[in-house]
């Protein structure tokens, strides 16, 4: 029987008061618990499953190749740093698909990771064609698809909701090249009035010289010449001829590897001197064209999304490069880094996702990470890349992604950023000199 | 650069790219005739030499050009080999099993390579790889050159061959009357596989001219072999002129059809081309 | 012709019979989706070889052009769904234009014989996909992808993959026994005289020209619509994903493989070369380690170099064999 006593001499209002603050406690206390706010349960697994798709096999396989490098590495990276620390420490394993390059094949491959391996995320696939598919499969098995590598702009058009990436698009890169040829207009006055463009005719190549096309008019440069051409082929000589013709005074150009070597070839056996070639990207940043193109390639510029002299300028930069390069014994390119940082992108999209569910009940898992991925906020500096960071619209795009401009300089044969000013470091060399001016 | 410039500067890249071509046309039109085999490994033939030059160059440091007998004598012995093991023995079976027993062989040493060496493209550069000859405006490189000239003397050393000698003209007897030249006390099977060597040698040697201009790598055979066959059509093949110059037309063709159309759509004009002919003259225009 | 006992004799509807239900069955049973999908592949080429061997085995006509029609027929539905047509209506339609691409090139093409006609199909492939390739129309190189439909039995887009392997069924079901009552009917017994000797089959009052062309135009229909159940599958098309000459040499080889003396025997081949292909490239091909390229392709070449050799009549014939005597 209660000691009444006890309750001697406070009054009935402290009674009440207390009695209303201790139900007001329970019932917070009560719903928070409820919401898993307060105790968070937990979950231990030992490996995330992480697809990957990239063109292992046929024209693409090198870039392919390297590109699977760059996400392995981060793997490596985040495993070794104790993995993803909401899951208990989890291991991400990264599960590799090949999609040959084929848009079917890629499909497959994306169904086969999806359902058979239960990845909980597929990342893929460079070629435009093959990301259209795969982010296709991906939306149809509420799977989230990262895409760090394909910038061809209908990705995002698409109204999917399990699509994203990280990269900028090819145009808002064209854009940045009307913005960089209006800035070297300003430093060497009226020298570029006209522009041709040579570009591989598959998705990549057609989406950027329409971008090219829109901007370039915009910016008001006249377009005198644009030439198509199937990547791949043997030989240019009739393209680099009809663009001699048009004598533009700049050559914008979009290919992919072997493409980039052919056409700096071609260049110089027809005596072909535009004031200034600017590429996007593809094939003019890959490890292998640089080592393969030597003097050829000197003055030539390029968008890039990343350059090895930013390290002074990008913080973490030049660690991260010189691990990899130790290991797979070539410089990071614009690629690589990309796979690289989606690997990483997804890692911190998994912390989220781990503290509100389980891999175990892969569904859950699958539309938590989308979730996770669509309120992600990372900031300028985190990633080792020269963008504002990362955040995604509604449609999947990365916001804050930005591109750079290198030229290759003939001091070293090295891509140097020259644009915009505040991650350059050296001046624009412009115009370049004729092929008969250089020292062979 | 006025437009004769630059009319001209194509017509002379078909003509030497053209030359190429006509090698290895010619190589096809011999086995064709002569084996009445429908070679579709021929461009893998090409690839093989194309590799074992780029070898030489990066180990040896042999420039392509010197490595070309090498070359012919490692494809000639490969091609040998081929006729005498396989295609001896399928001599009698319907025209579909010669099909798919070439078509096995080109997968076999097309992937055999990309597994071995990785899809990676190599290529040369050597001291005359960029040196063009400047004539009246016109730039002519001059390792097609040289490969042009390699070509023409290839050929008539091949001529000599099957004109001048036994073994050759037993080559010719065969590509007209199977029977008869059997009749005649010919060894068949002999004789195939040596022209069977011989077409994938000079296979071979346009593989080793390529390696000293163009990029090395295991699907590098494709486009030539669809050349080759289209030029054999063209030119006919009781002969070798024929295809070889079927093969030239058909490089001027891609350089001129680059020139007036969308060049994507410039081998639809060798298409198209070829479909004419197909249809009018089935035989080919040089054959007799 | 339908009693039992025919059946059991004839060796072509057995195995026609024995697929079908292979096909209803298997992907219930073993429910791993990488075989279901390499099901699906299975009978696109069932249709599509077996089509081609109308014109190949039966005919005497050997084609490597098959990627034309393949692509036709993928473009139409592509095309035609996103126009709002249903892709029920859509399959067919690919098949017809198709076969209507099949009439007209008939008359060039049909004056060739044997390799001549062979290398022209290869022209024709070939600059049809570079046509289609710079054709805005069919947004050349950069292909055509079907719009987002809901999902639905009659929009054919589905969440679970397996559906898609029942309408491949459907299809196939139809699209198989059309060509086999044509083929065991008098135009197949026509169609195998002018295979044997054309001046014969002359002889005895028949056009080969007129018989030729209705071979072209049925196996132009039926690739098309395996086309199309491509399109529908994979949601995006491209000149050198449907057009390439390596789909027609695909087709044909697995004709090949299969036997092209019998109705039956690309399904045959198909049944089993196309899982088998798929298995090797996911579990050997690029992806193992990302080292072995193309080892898979290297196998396929060495499997075929062998069949070749010993058996030229394919998987069919390997099989007759083995049950030597006791069916016809």
């Amino acid at each position: 029987m209660v000691n009444i006593n006890i309750l001697r001499g406070i009054s009935r209002t402290t009674l009440l008061i207390s009695l209303i603050i201790i139900i007001v406690v329970a019932a917070v206390g009560g719903y928070l618990l409820a919401m898993n706010i307060l105790y968070k349960p937990t979950y231990k697994v030992s490996e995330v499953k992480v697809g990957i798709i990239q063109p292992l096999s046929g024209s693409m396989s090198t870039i392919g190749r390297y590109n699977l490098w760059g996400a392995q590495f981060a793997v490596e990276e985040i495993n070794s740093r104790g993995g993803i620390k909401s899951l208990g420490g989890a291991n991400i394993t990264l599960v590799i698909g090949d999609s040959a390059g084929d848009p079917s094949t890629a499909a497959r491959e994306a169904e086969r990771l999806i359902s058979v391996e239960n990845v909980v995320a597929v990342i893929g696939a460079y070629a435009s064609s093959n990301t259209k598919t795969v982010s296709d499969v991906c939306e149809r098995l509420a799977t989230p698809c990262l895409n760090g590598d394909s910038s061809s702009p209908i990705l995002t058009r698409r109204g999917l909701q399990w699509f994203f990436r990280t990269t900028a698009d090819d145009d808002l890169f064209s854009k940045q090249h009307a913005e960089f040829l209006k800035y070297l207009n300003t430093t060497y006055p009226g020298s570029i009035k006209t522009v041709a463009i040579l570009y591989e005719d598959s998705e990549f190549g057609s989406a950027t010289a329409e971008a090219w096309k829109k901007y370039m008019t915009e910016a008001g440069f006249k377009i005198v010449e644009s030439i198509s051409f199937r990547s791949g082929t043997p030989t240019l000589d009739s393209e680099i001829t009809r663009l001699k013709a048009a004598n533009p005074d700049v050559l914008l150009v979009a290919g992919y590897l072997t493409d980039a070597i052919l056409i700096q070839k071609t260049m110089k056996k027809l005596d072909f001197n535009p004031k200034a070639v600017i590429a996007q990207d593809a094939g003019y940043i890959n490890p292998a064209y640089i080592k393969e193109v030597g003097p050829l390639g000197y003055y030539v510029f390029s968008r890039e999304v990343f350059n090895w002299d930013l390290f002074e300028k990008v913080p973490g930069l030049k660690d991260v490069n010189d691990r990899f390069k130790a290991k797979y014994g070539v410089d990071m390119d614009g690629s690589i880094i990309r796979n690289y940082v989606a690997v990483w992108v997804l890692y911190y999209a998994l912390e989220e996702a781990g503290k509100k569910a389980s891999p175990t009940d892969l569904k859950t898992f699958r539309a938590v990470l989308r979730d996770a991925l669509r309120n992600i906020d990372i900031g300028r500096g985190v990633l080792p890349v020269p963008w504002d960071g990362v955040k995604f619209d509604e449609t999947g795009q990365n916001i804050r992604a930005k591109g750079i401009i290198v030229q290759m300089m003939p001091d070293d044969g090295k891509y140097h950023t020259v644009w915009p000013p505040e991650y350059a470091t050296r001046t624009p060399l412009f115009p370049m000199p004729k092929w008969s001016e250089r020292p062979s | 650069m006025s437009s004769e410039i630059i009319f001209a500067q194509a017509i002379v890249d078909g003509l030497l790219m053209g030359s190429l071509y006509a090698l290895i046309a010619i190589g096809l039109a011999m086995i064709w005739g002569i084996v009445e085999i429908i070679n579709f490994a021929h461009g893998e033939f090409l690839m093989i030499a194309s590799f074992l030059s780029y070898f030489l160059f990066i180990y040896l440091g042999i420039d392509p050009l010197i490595s070309i007998p090498l070359a012919f004598l490692t494809t000639f012995g490969l091609g040998y080999l081929v006729q005498k093991g396989i295609i001896n023995r399928i001599l009698e079976a319907p025209f579909l099993a010669q099909i798919f027993a070439t078509f096995a062989l080109l997968l076999i040493i097309r992937n055999g390579f990309f597994v071995a060496f990785g899809p990676d493209i190599r290529s040369v550069t050597t001291w005359y790889s960029e040196a063009t000859i400047d004539l009246y405006g016109i730039k002519i490189s001059i390792v097609k050159l040289f490969a042009t000239t390699i070509v023409i003397i290839a050929t008539i050393l091949l001529h000599l061959f099957l004109t001048r000698t036994y073994l050759g003209t037993a080559m010719r007897a065969l590509s007209q009357d199977k029977t008869a030249a059997q009749l005649m006390g010919i060894d068949i099977k002999k004789v195939y596989a040596i022209a069977f060597g011989l077409g994938a040698g000079l296979a071979g040697i346009g593989g080793a001219l390529l390696t000293s201009f163009y990029y090395v790598f295991p699907e590098m055979g494709v486009p030539f072999t669809l050349i080759a066959f289209i030029s054999v059509v063209l030119g006919g093949f009781g002969n070798i002129l024929g295809p070889a110059i079927g093969a030239v037309i058909i490089g001027v063709l891609q350089s001129i059809g680059a020139l007036i159309m969308t060049p994507s759509m410039k081998d639809i004009l060798v298409y198209i081309v070829f479909l004419a002919i197909l249809l009018i003259k089935p035989t080919g225009i040089f054959s007799r | 012709m339908f009693k039992i006992e025919n059946i059991k004799r004839d060796i072509d509807l057995m195995i026609i019979l024995l697929t079908i239900l292979l096909l209803l069955i298997m992907p219930l049973v073993y429910n791993n989706y990488f075989f279901i999908n390499a099901l699906f592949l299975a009978s696109l080429y069932m249709i599509s070889s077996t089509a081609w061997n109308i014109m190949g085995g039966f005919t005497g006509l050997i084609s490597f052009g098959h990627a034309a029609f393949f692509g036709i027929g993928a473009y139409t539905l592509a095309l035609s769904y996103n126009n709002g047509l249903s892709p029920w209506i859509g399959i067919w339609l690919g098949g017809a234009i198709a076969s209507l691409f099949a009439l007209i090139i008939s008359f060039p093409l049909l004056r060739l014989r044997g390799h001549w006609f062979a290398l022209a199909t290869i022209a024709v492939g070939e600059a049809l996909k570079l046509f289609f390739n710079n054709w805005d129309y069919v947004g050349a190189a950069r292909g055509v992808e079907l719009a987002r439909k809901e999902y639905s039995f009659a929009w054919i887009y589905f969440i679970e993959s397996i559906y898609y392997n029942y309408v491949a069924v459907l299809i196939l079901v139809i699209s198989i026994f059309i060509m086999f009552l044509i083929i065991r009917g008098r135009i197949g017994y026509y169609l195998q005289s002018i295979r044997e000797s054309e001046e014969t089959t002359m002889t005895i009052g028949l056009n080969p020209f007129k018989y030729k062309m209705i071979a072209m135009v049925l196996s132009g229909f039926f690739t098309g619509v395996a086309g199309a159940l491509y399109a529908i599958r994979y949601r995006y098309i491209d000149p050198f994903s449907v057009m390439d000459l390596f789909i027609s040499v695909q087709i044909c080889l697995i004709a090949i493989v299969g036997g092209v003396y019998s109705f039956a025997g690309p399904l045959l081949g198909a049944l089993i070369v196309t899982p088998i292909a798929e298995y090797t490239r996911a579990l050997i091909g690029g992806a193992y380690g990302a080292r072995f390229f193309g080892l898979h392709l290297l196998i396929y070449g060495v499997i075929l170099l062998m069949l070749s050799l010993y058996a030229p009549g394919g998987l069919m014939d390997v099989l007759k064999r083995f049950l030597r005597g006791r069916y016809r």
